[in-house]
């Protein structure tokens, strides 16, 4: 305790050295008597009785500002220190030691004109009546600073945009609350007047034995967004919040553990808003109707909270058939996924080629429809580090023959072609099975050949029009082209190909299938 | 004349109710095509209908309709493979007709046409058009 306290003594003793001591005047026990108590300066006093309770007055001279108060603990003495307006309604109660024990309250926001400072003692047994007490009080500047009380969202205290928010985790317990656990939290308002679309990155710093909780609100009290900390003492940081102003969000700070505060290290709140460019994610984009729209080529984006998923809204503004490639980098420590779905959020493919830190490649996906989604999900539901963004890339270009088309993962979705031509594919992502579809008009001796690529070893099985298997070939090794005939009769054919393992693929390099009449 | 409505609406339902006489092409067909698409609004739910080739030569066409309703063809086809190709024209007026892209257009493929059974092949089209699917049943005529 006498650690936890130290630092405030220490200011307490520098204040005490050149600031006014007034006395209590006696009686004091009412607002109507109430001593007065220098903004910044000390009072001396007693308790003559347990029951016996001082009020202090303390008039601010400036238009705004930040008060502290501290009361020194003294034998048999178990303070509370209540914080007051000019009508004498309470605006903080703090309770937070035991008998000999200091009080402490901070960051009470505060503009001109008259408050009240109330002690008293719970103790019922105590009995010093002579030992002085002293009462300190400290007015700063608000710039920058945490205005309790704001522990709802209709009392929050604006949040210093483009700087720092300085506050505390202090009171513990919220004893105006009438909730159970009497939590104390704090809530800060974030105003952005200008029109406009913008992003907000948050960084919050650790305070020793706090774990702290963010979360984000709209004006309507709907939760969009919740961060937590990696455990006590870590900080947390957020990136990239969506805000078009103007407009107006709230943050509740709060602790994700009971009995936790502390009254002598400040929580430092860092905001950037910056106008949007189009270059980073803007958050919450956890669902399709949320979507970041990704127009430019290549957009940024983080792995947070844990479990987090970020949507992206492709438009490939187009009727021309297009072909959309995604490139997603690596981040440390993070496996991440790429899922691409359709304009209803029916997932297309889901590329999970590489290990933990290895990058995700869409090969390339045929869109029929003008409007797709991106998803980067974390694998193990991890968080990223903060500082780690991953890069998401893409190019849309039109359709060649010649060229595959995905999805042609199944004989309803079959790519079409004829004997005589070829065409260049990917056996990717991961599992990837390529059905084409080609016809046979006279009777003859159809070859394929399929080229060789890098850890893929193939296996091609062809069908006929009624579903029957006709043969089924697999390349001596991977890496070794593959290549057979067939003598046809007139008709519909499906080849499928796909690798013997469905580990095997290659987002780097194409396969080319030719068919032709021998 | 009030005591007549019950005759004129017995004699209107009687007319509906009756067996219509099967035209002579549905008796004799062995193939039966059918299409239609998925529309997402009303709006796009406009007309349109479906050309059948087959081997190469035009048949005969569907009946024009809106998108959604299922549009339909018989014919009488000799047993065997068969290259068959189903054409999409649009018709913004129920008589004129436009026909769709190439890259709009399902692509040609083989039906077997049995003997002694009929073949129903169903056109769906989903996607606004761009993505078709052919479903094949057969039944015994």
């Amino acid at each position: 305790m006498i650690r936890r306290f130290l630092p405030i003594a220490l200011s307490a003793a520098v204040l005490a050295a050149c600031s006014p001591v007034v006395q209590e005047t006696e009686p004091n026990e009412d607002m109507a008597h109430a001593s007065r108590l220098p903004a910044n300066g000390r009072a001396q006093g007693t308790l003559s009785r347990p029951d016996d309770v001082d009020w202090y007055k303390v008039a601010i001279a400036r238009d705004s500002g930040v008060l502290s108060l501290h009361v020194g603990g003294i034998r048999d003495i178990d303070f509370v220190l209540s914080f007051r307006d000019h009508d004498g309604r309470e605006l903080m109660r703090v309770d937070e030691t035991g008998v000999g024990g200091d009080e402490v309250a901070t960051d009470l926001g505060v503009i001109r004109g008259d408050y009240y400072v109330v002690l008293s003692n719970k103790n019922p047994k105590a009995d010093n009546p002579t030992q002085k007490y002293v009462l300190s009080a400290k007015l700063e500047s608000a710039a920058g600073r945490e205005l309790k009380p704001n522990e709802t969202q209709l009392m929050a205290s604006p949040l210093e945009l483009n700087g720092v928010t300085r506050g505390h985790y202090y009171p513990i317990s919220n004893l105006r609350f009438e909730t159970a656990d009497q939590a104390e939290e704090d809530w800060f308002a974030v105003k952005v007047e200008r029109a406009g679309a913008f992003t907000l990155d948050l960084d919050l710093s650790g305070v020793p034995t706090v774990d702290p909780v963010l979360e984000f609100y709209d004006v309507n009290g709907y939760k969009l967004k919740e961060i937590s900390g990696e455990g006590a003492g870590q900080g947390l940081s957020f990136k990239d919040f969506g805000i078009r102003g103007p407009a107006q969000y709230f943050l509740r700070l709060r602790r994700r553990g009971p009995r936790m505060g502390n009254p002598d290290v400040f929580f430092e709140l860092l905001s950037e808003l910056r106008p949007y460019e189009g270059r980073t994610e803007l958050e919450p984009n956890d669902q399709r109707g949320d979507a970041t729209p990704f127009d430019k080529e290549a957009i940024t984006g983080h792995i947070a909270p844990a479990g987090d998923a970020d949507w992206y809204r492709v438009n490939a503004a187009t009727s021309a058939r297009t072909i959309l490639r995604a490139d997603l980098s690596a981040v440390p420590g993070l496996d991440l996924i790429l899922t691409v779905t359709d304009d209803i959020g029916q997932p297309l493919q889901v590329i999970d080629n590489g290990i933990k830190e290895t990058p995700e490649v869409l090969t390339g996906l045929g869109l029929s429809n003008a409007t797709c989604y991106l998803v980067v999900t974390e694998k193990s539901g991890k968080a990223a580090d903060p500082r780690n963004a991953y890069t998401l890339t893409k190019t849309l270009a039109p359709w060649q023959p010649g060229l595959e088309w995905e999805p042609n993962d199944s004989t309803a979705t079959a790519q079409a072609f004829k004997v005589g031509e070829s065409v260049d594919g990917y056996l990717a992502p991961k599992g990837d099975v390529d059905f084409y579809m080609f016809n046979v008009y006279q009777k003859g001796d159809i070859v394929f050949d399929l080229t060789g690529v890098i850890n893929v070893r193939w296996r091609a099985e062809l069908y006929d029009q009624d579903n029957k298997q006709l043969l089924a070939q697999s390349a001596a090794k991977v890496g070794e082209p593959l290549s057979f005939d067939r003598e046809l009769e007139p008709g519909t054919y499906w080849l499928k190909l796909q690798g013997t393992d469905p580990n095997l693929n290659n987002v780097r390099d194409k396969y080319t299938l030719r068919l032709k009449v021998r | 004349m009030k005591r007549l409505i019950p005759l004129v609406l017995a004699a209107l339902w009687a007319g509906c109710a009756a067996p219509k006489p099967k035209p002579a092409a549905v008796a004799a067909s062995n193939f039966e095509f059918n299409s239609y698409e998925v529309v997402g609004t009303p709006e796009e739910d406009t007309l349109e209908y479906v050309q059948v080739f087959v081997d190469g030569q035009p048949q005969g066409r569907t009946e024009t309709a809106a998108k959604s309703r299922t549009k339909l063809w018989l014919g009488q086809i000799a047993e065997g493979n068969h290259p068959m190709r189903f054409e999409v024209w649009d018709s913004s007026d129920g008589v004129s007709g436009a026909r769709r892209p190439d890259e709009l257009q399902p692509g040609e493929r083989f039906f077997r046409i049995e003997p002694g059974q009929k073949t129903r092949v169903t056109l769906k089209f989903t996607d606004a058009g761009r993505q078709s699917l052919l479903y094949v049943t057969r039944e015994p005529k």
